[in-house]
């Protein structure tokens, strides 16, 4: 009897304590919102510093969210040694990692985003919170998402103010270039279609081996199957319908190897 | 798939699971778990859990009982929901801020720039360039209508037509519509940019008309009837290229060769076999934006 009471009595205690712990989460989460979205630039200025602090290195970067860099001398110097590199055609490929990374967060389809990023990128901090959001659906659904994804709709993306902010070719066999940029996502999400506008603005990295050179006619998707020859029928294809083979998303080589929010302080 | 468990409360996955009446009913809910009934995936595994749920009362104490642990399922990622809120804007914060057009730059600023740009390339003519931007949003435009990303290959860069054959993608699946028809009344050239590599132009047009979307009936963006906006097109090309004689991508024209355009899906001149959608050649549509709506 008395341990019968015990054990009630301390199932009471784990449920009270679990409703303290989900009212004190509650509570932050609300202070959260009211110091980040609130009228006080003093007190969104001072979580954005809390949280620039607080925060993983790899996740985040803090700073000015504009700033001069000159970069055109370590272009020039990637130019010489590869002389197909073009800025314009690489700035084009940076969009598309920007429209795949619009495309995994915001209607939870990562299949474009996995070919064209490197392993690596899955484990960082930003690569592992995309891939728990596409998680989330595929334990949900049972299956990738895709264009059965009825709850989320991405309707909009583009992309504001690109601009290469380093230039490293000096990495131990690897090439890495940093482009700056603001996003612009338009969606829209169950119930009723609600918007679910986000502005954010990441420096996304892009690596290549050291050495390689650049192939103008790799830049584009090869839009047929290398090894039957069989039409893709969607740039979300990551496999060819007809033999199964993985198709290939060269990018000209470079892969997004990390990307980092960042925070205007 | 998980396995579906007697009684109510919360799946693997952590999704509530619902009396068979709410199972049935074709509800929607937001989030990653929504829409369930539209999948045949969900559908049936609403199937498989029905039977074995409960209705009632019992289910509402349940859900009490289960609810402080779902709350404290987002622990785990209250740094990724930190860094989101601290580095984003979202909702009407991003549409009146971040969606907002550039301001236009200074005409003397603008005028100095395309002087630079006549220096080099006598050929270039900035009343013909707005033109030809006019002429690339009436095939973008009929691209959007017939829901045919292929039709607005000939004038949108490389990466800017990837990502809008995938918008395409995305609201075909999704049924969204856009409707309505509008005109350009002007167009301005708002900002210049010229450095060592390339050369860049946004041009500010101003439309009429009707423009508004929607996916079965439910409006997304945009209301019907009669209104003005802006929307910046910004083109690009490589610092060496120059206009072509015969009028280059903008006007119809391959860059290369001079035919008629006509582009394959590789981006490549169905005559020439050049690239002429990467701008180093001629203006390519580098970016589309368009006032909030």
């Amino acid at each position: 009897m008395v341990i019968a009471r015990d054990v009630t009595g301390g199932i009471a205690l784990v449920y009270l304590l679990a409703w303290a712990a989900a009212l004190a989460v509650i509570v932050f989460l609300g202070i959260v919102l009211i110091a980040s979205r609130g009228r006080s630039d003093a007190a969104r200025n001072a979580f954005r510093r809390a949280v620039a602090a607080g925060s993983p290195a790899s996740s985040l970067h803090s700073g000015p969210a504009d700033r001069a860099v000159a970069v055109m001398p370590a272009i020039r110097k990637l130019q010489a040694v590869d002389p197909g590199f073009d800025l314009t055609a690489f700035l084009d490929s940076a969009r598309v990692a920007v429209g795949a990374y619009a495309m995994a967060c915001c209607a939870e389809d990562d299949r474009l985003l996995r070919r064209i990023t490197t392993p690596g990128y899955w484990q960082t901090p930003n690569g592992k919170a995309v891939a728990a959001v596409v998680a989330g659906w595929q334990r949900y659904a049972g299956d990738r998402p895709g264009t059965a994804n009825r709850g989320r709709l991405l309707l909009d993306v583009s992309w504001r103010r690109p601009e290469v902010t380093n230039v490293d070719l000096a990495g131990p066999g690897i090439d890495r270039i940093t482009v700056r940029l603001a996003s612009v996502i338009v969606g829209a999400a169950r119930p009723g279609w609600h918007r679910i506008d986000e502005a954010t603005q990441f420096d996304w990295e892009f690596v290549r081996p050291a050495g390689q050179r650049t192939d103008p006619g790799s830049v584009l998707l090869p839009r047929t199957c290398a090894r039957c020859g069989g039409p893709y029928h969607s740039d979300l294809d990551d496999l060819c319908r007809y033999c199964h083979t993985a198709r290939a998303d060269t990018q000209a080589g470079w892969r997004l190897d990390r990307n980092y929010l960042v925070v205007s302080v | 798939m998980h396995r579906s468990r007697p009684g109510f409360g919360i799946g693997p996955s952590g999704q509530i699971r619902l009396p068979p009446a709410i199972v049935r009913t074709p509800a929607p809910r937001s989030g990653p778990r929504a829409e369930s009934v539209h999948n045949a995936v969900m559908r049936d595994q609403a199937v498989v859990q029905a039977p074995g749920d409960r209705a009632g009362c019992a289910g509402v104490l349940w859900l009490l009982v289960k609810l402080p642990f779902m709350i404290l399922r987002v622990v785990p990622h209250l740094g990724d929901i930190l860094r989101r809120e601290a580095a984003a804007q979202t909702g009407a914060a991003a549409r009146m801020s971040a969606e907002e057009l550039s301001p236009a730059e200074g005409q003397a600023a603008v005028a100095a720039v395309l002087a630079g740009i006549r220096a080099h390339d006598a050929g270039f003519d900035l009343a013909g360039t707005a033109t030809g931007v006019g002429r690339a949003r009436e095939v973008v435009d009929r691209a959007r209508r017939a829901g045919d990303a292929s039709a607005a290959r000939e004038v949108l860069s490389d990466g800017l037509w990837r990502v809008f054959a995938l918008l395409l993608e995305a609201r075909a699946a999704h049924g969204v519509q856009r409707q309505g028809t509008s005109v350009i009344v002007a167009a301005e050239a708002v900002e210049a940019a010229r450095d060592p590599l390339a050369e860049q132009l946004r041009i500010r047009l101003t439309c009429s008309g009707e423009r508004y979307e929607h996916a079965g009936g439910v409006p997304l963006r945009g209301q019907p009837g009669q209104q003005t906006w802006y929307e910046d097109w910004v083109i690009r090309r490589s610092a060496q290229a120059s206009t072509p004689a015969g009028g280059g991508i903008l006007a119809g024209r391959c860059p290369d060769c001079g035919a008629s355009l006509h582009v394959e899906a590789d981006g490549s001149c169905g005559y020439c076999k050049a690239l002429v959608l990467a701008g180093g050649q001629d203006w390519v549509v580098w970016s589309i934006e368009e006032a909030p709506w």
